[in-house]
């Protein structure tokens, strides 16, 4: 799944609460005296009184780390308004007499972050590029992890090549692999053209036939990768047009990337 | 700083992608729309007693500085080493040049500096190279308007 972070912020804001109020409840217990409480809880409270001091210890550093996490996730609004800066740009690129009937799940942006690890991929560490929002409300289940190392020829996906090489890259006419009976030479062709290896396309079995990846500077850096997808093979005049309209709203775009963490 | 407003310059027709070969694999590759210079601006800074020429890109970076020649300074992308402005001594260039000929020795002096930027950054075989080319295609494509010769007669 594309991380979804609204959710997460959501979920980490309760367990923070809920440490919180474990934290003010270990607090309060401390003192009661055991015989005076109800026998049911007579245990209870015997266990936190005598582990109290680690427990408040491990709460305040629990509570520090999910509070830092949290802080991170929050602002939900802007990673709204950069869903819908994707979902522009897929409507004005795919809008064409030729496309207009196409379901828009057949061309897609994605916007991929560039992580130190990615605990999706073995080994953990290394630098990966990590889906972070796709346009449109359907296809938002991926494996689509892909490593962006040191050494430019060990970058796997159209992703990795972009953020390497700090280039826009194209490529089109991809043949079809997206079937069970996919031809041995076209899995190895489009392996070769889109920097994967075989095995990845057999099991994965992409759909897109073109690709473009576009590396996005925030403050000078490439943290960011916008990934254009096609099921189209001859797709190049609806990749330009992308990009230019890119170009037109890309101040704003980088605006609310930069607000990110 | 005092400078003039954001002069837009359109290299578009000169983002033209080129198919090289990478790993055996025939890839269309372009330079980023963030390694472009979408506008220009120059004018005189009081504060630093510079003449700033100034490019403007997709997003904002910090700059630091590094001496080009003993009358221009330039101004490199912290992150990305873009060229994101050069600082002009005008005084010390006047000391050197007929007064008639000033403006266009002064343009001639900036455009210069940057062939030779580009030149070393190409020499080097930095992959940056590119946005200096752009920087200098945004500046020959500009060159009239950002160095009005009234404003410079001021500054001087």
């Amino acid at each position: 799944m594309l991380s979804d972070r609204q959710g997460w912020s959501k979920g980490i804001g309760i367990v923070s609460w809920t440490l919180k109020i474990a934290s003010v409840s270990t607090a309060t217990l401390w003192k009661v005296p055991v015989d005076k409480a109800p026998l049911a809880l007579q245990d209870v409270l015997r266990w936190i009184q005598g582990n109290g001091w680690w427990m408040f210890v491990a709460l305040a550093v629990l509570i520090l780390i999910i509070d830092s996490v949290a802080s991170k996730l929050r602002d939900p609004w802007i990673l709204n308004a950069v869903q819908e800066a994707l979902d522009e740009l897929q409507q004005h690129g795919f809008e064409g007499k030729e496309l207009k009937n196409d379901p828009l799940d057949l061309h897609r942006l994605t916007l991929f972050r560039h992580h130190r690890t990615c605990f999706r991929r073995y080994p953990f560490w290394g630098g990966f590029m990590v889906p972070v929002l796709r346009s449109g409300h359907l296809t938002k289940r991926t494996n689509a992890f892909f490593r962006v190392p040191d050494r430019a020829d060990q970058t796997e996906g159209i992703v990795g090549r972009a953020f390497r090489t700090a280039n826009t890259i194209k490529v089109t006419d991809l043949p079809d692999v997206g079937t069970d009976n996919a031809n041995a030479d076209d899995v190895m062709l489009y392996a070769e053209k889109t920097f994967v290896t075989p095995e990845w396309v057999r099991e994965n079995k992409p759909k897109a036939r073109s690709f473009m990846g576009i590396p996005v500077r925030v403050g000078g850096k490439i943290l960011w990768i916008l990934v254009v997808d096609s099921q189209k093979p001859d797709s190049e005049a609806i990749l330009k047009k992308i990009e230019r309209r890119y170009e037109t709203t890309a101040r704003n775009f980088v605006k609310l990337l930069e607000r990110l963490p | 700083m005092s400078t003039g407003n954001w002069i837009s310059v359109n290299l578009n027709s000169k983002l033209a992608p080129k198919t090289i070969l990478d790993r055996g694999v025939l890839v269309s590759v372009q330079a980023s729309p963030h390694d472009v210079p979408k506008a220009v601006r120059g004018g005189w800074d009081p504060a630093i007693q510079r003449f700033v020429i100034e490019f403007r890109y997709l997003d904002n970076e910090t700059y630091v500085k590094e001496r080009g020649d003993e009358n221009l300074t330039l101004r490199i992308g912290k992150n990305s080493h873009r060229l994101l402005g050069l600082e002009l001594d005008l005084k010390s260039l006047r000391a050197s040049t007929v007064a008639l000929e000033f403006t266009h020795a002064l343009r001639d002096k900036a455009m210069r500096e940057i062939e030779n930027v580009v030149q070393r950054r190409e020499n080097s075989g930095s992959s940056d190279s590119v946005n200096y080319e752009f920087a200098r295609m945004a500046l020959e494509q500009r060159r009239d308007n950002l160095m009005p010769e009234n404003e410079l007669a001021a500054a001087i």
